[in-house]
């Protein structure tokens, strides 16, 4: 535990209206830190049912990875088992063909996953924020800058269904499900509502209408896991290169 | 054993006490002098449990239990304590999307806080759901700048309280932030944010004059300062008047020394604010001096700091 003091007298300009004058201020700062000193057993006592709800919960095993996942720029093994994931969980609630699926780098909390078994703290840890799954459709001039954007940051997590290479931080050769991406189409794209609200400097997506999945992309991952590993999928991770 | 392991990185602490007209230790035995200590925490984003010991930068920082050990041991020391927060309580750990604040808030009446303010995350589960755990919190709700008329923490929320402690009238009123871009509106629903300033200069005003106040607090959730318009503490202070102390947060800011800045009329208004996540608790101890029929004995207009 630390302690910092300081020490300060306080100015008056005008002090005969006041009934109390302030003569010293004192300002500190403690540091709570684990230590030895022993902790107040009434709060524990309050913290503990809480605490093994939790645990019991969070420590649930939802899947098994097949390999060790890291998160990198411009292409990764977790980027692309993240979108991929979006990508799904978008498919299922729209009817109509989502072309692909964007998660902003720095939304992705932990840098990697071990191979093996995952509980729903890992997804927790992944995904901290309550950051909702949107679809947006989007002109093929958006979409360019999305893909612009996404060059310009060095690459962020894309689905299946999304290719582009980077020159000179813009997107180039884009190609939405194998075929070239053309200015005159529109496309579906899912993200987290995050990026939908301008953020990453996604600006230009601000007041497009978003069809809401109404779920925390967390949660929906999670179920996502839940459903596969209940009908006994095995998680699948595709390592293709989609940034070049 | 305690007092070994403190390090004090004060600015020469010592030689400051010297040179005090008014050294802390005979203020603190003068029978005339009354001293409130004044606790306060900031953006504690559920953190009931201290960082777990992974390696980061804050491993085993913070924590419930923790907290309310060292308010024990001054509550034991001192007479006049108060604990206060500046928001942001809700958010941050599975406790919270288990539980919806909850634990936060059974925690923080077992520590005996006597207010908080609103800040931005408290509206996560909705205005709705920080009212379904209102009945888990025995204390005050203050916030002075969202009408919330039209919503169901009308009248739950109080735009200020006055609290007597020891013979001193200490007002307490509160400023949030503003919600549109940081909350989506499905949350906060129908809360009207007004202008902080005003509302800051109104309420201080009420609680100095003419509800007598003896010091006045300003709970904050603006945040301590920035770059540009945006208003903050800082802006708050400096075009207020009646404002003692601003208790802050929001910006997580781990401050080193309390700031200080003159208001519209030229006195000292002190800014404070506690990082977050509980892992540093803040203290301010004021020292009150009878009336001495309008003498400003101890009134020595000069920094000691």
């Amino acid at each position: 535990m630390y302690r910092l003091l300081i020490i300060t007298t306080l100015l008056f300009g005008s002090c005969s209206v006041q009934k109390q004058h302030i003569t010293d201020t004192q300002v500190s700062y403690h540091r709570t830190k684990v230590s030895t000193e022993k902790s107040t057993g009434e709060i524990e006592s309050i913290i503990a049912p809480y605490r093994e709800k939790v645990n019991a919960e969070m420590d649930q095993m939802i899947g098994e990875l097949p390999v060790d996942v890291f998160k990198k720029r411009p292409n990764s093994k977790m980027g692309n088992w993240f979108a991929d994931m979006l990508h799904d969980i978008a498919q299922e609630f729209s009817d109509k063909p989502i072309a692909f699926a964007i998660q902003n780098y720095g939304g992705l909390r932990i840098p990697s996953l071990s191979k093996g078994p995952i509980t729903k703290r890992n997804i927790y840890e992944l995904m901290p924020f309550d950051n909702q799954l949107v679809i947006l459709e989007l002109t093929g001039q958006q979409t360019q800058a999305l893909c612009d954007l996404i060059a310009s940051d060095g690459g962020w997590p894309i689905s299946k269904g999304l290719s582009l290479g980077i020159e000179d931080s813009k997107a180039i050769n884009i190609k939405i499900n194998g075929q070239a991406f053309s200015t005159q189409k529109t496309y579906l794209v899912a993200l987290p509502d995050y990026v939908a609200n301008g953020g990453g400097d996604a600006d230009f997506l601000i007041g497009i209408e978003q069809v809401q999945s109404g779920k925390m992309i967390r949660d929906a991952v999670i179920d996502h896991l839940l459903e596969l590993q209940s009908e006994g999928i095995a998680i699948d991770i595709d390592e293709s290169k989609r940034i070049f | 054993m305690l007092r070994r392991s403190f390090l004090k990185y004060s600015l020469n602490g010592s030689i400051l006490i010297a040179s005090s007209q008014f050294p802390l230790r005979a203020l603190a035995n003068d029978p005339a002098i009354t001293k409130i200590s004044i606790l306060h925490t900031n953006d504690v984003h559920s953190r009931i449990d201290p960082f777990p010991m992974d390696g980061s930068r804050n491993e085993g920082l913070g924590g419930a239990a923790k907290r309310m050990a060292m308010i024990e041991q001054i509550r034991a020391k001192e007479k006049n304590v108060l604990l206060l927060d500046c928001g942001d309580i809700f958010q941050g750990t599975p406790y919270f999307n288990f539980f919806g604040g909850e634990l936060e808030f059974k925690l923080m009446s077992k520590m005996q806080y006597d207010a908080a303010t609103i800040g931005n995350h408290d509206f996560d589960a909705g205005i709705d759901g920080l009212d379904r755990q209102l009945k888990h919190a025995n204390f005050s709700f203050i916030n002075s700048n969202y009408d919330l008329r039209n919503t169901v923490l009308n009248g739950k929320v109080k735009p200020y309280k006055v609290m007597e402690v020891d013979g001193i009238k200490i007002g307490l009123f509160g400023l949030g932030i503003e919600l549109k871009g940081l909350v989506p509106p499905t949350l906060y629903k129908e809360t009207v944010y007004l202008d902080p300033i005003a509302k800051a200069n109104e309420y201080a005003t009420l609680l100095k004059k003419d509800l007598k106040c003896d010091y006045v607090i300003c709970l904050s959730h603006l945040g301590y300062k920035y770059n540009g318009e945006k208003i903050s503490d800082v802006t708050v202070a400096q075009n207020t008047k009646n404002i003692d102390l601003i208790l802050g947060g929001h910006t997580h800011t781990f401050m080193r020394v309390a700031d200080k800045r003159r208001n519209i009329e030229g006195q000292q208004v002190i800014i404070n604010q506690a990082g977050w996540a509980g892992i540093m608790l803040g203290q301010i101890d004021v020292y009150f001096e009878k009336n001495k029929k309008g003498r400003c004995v101890s009134c020595t207009n000069k920094y000691v700091s």
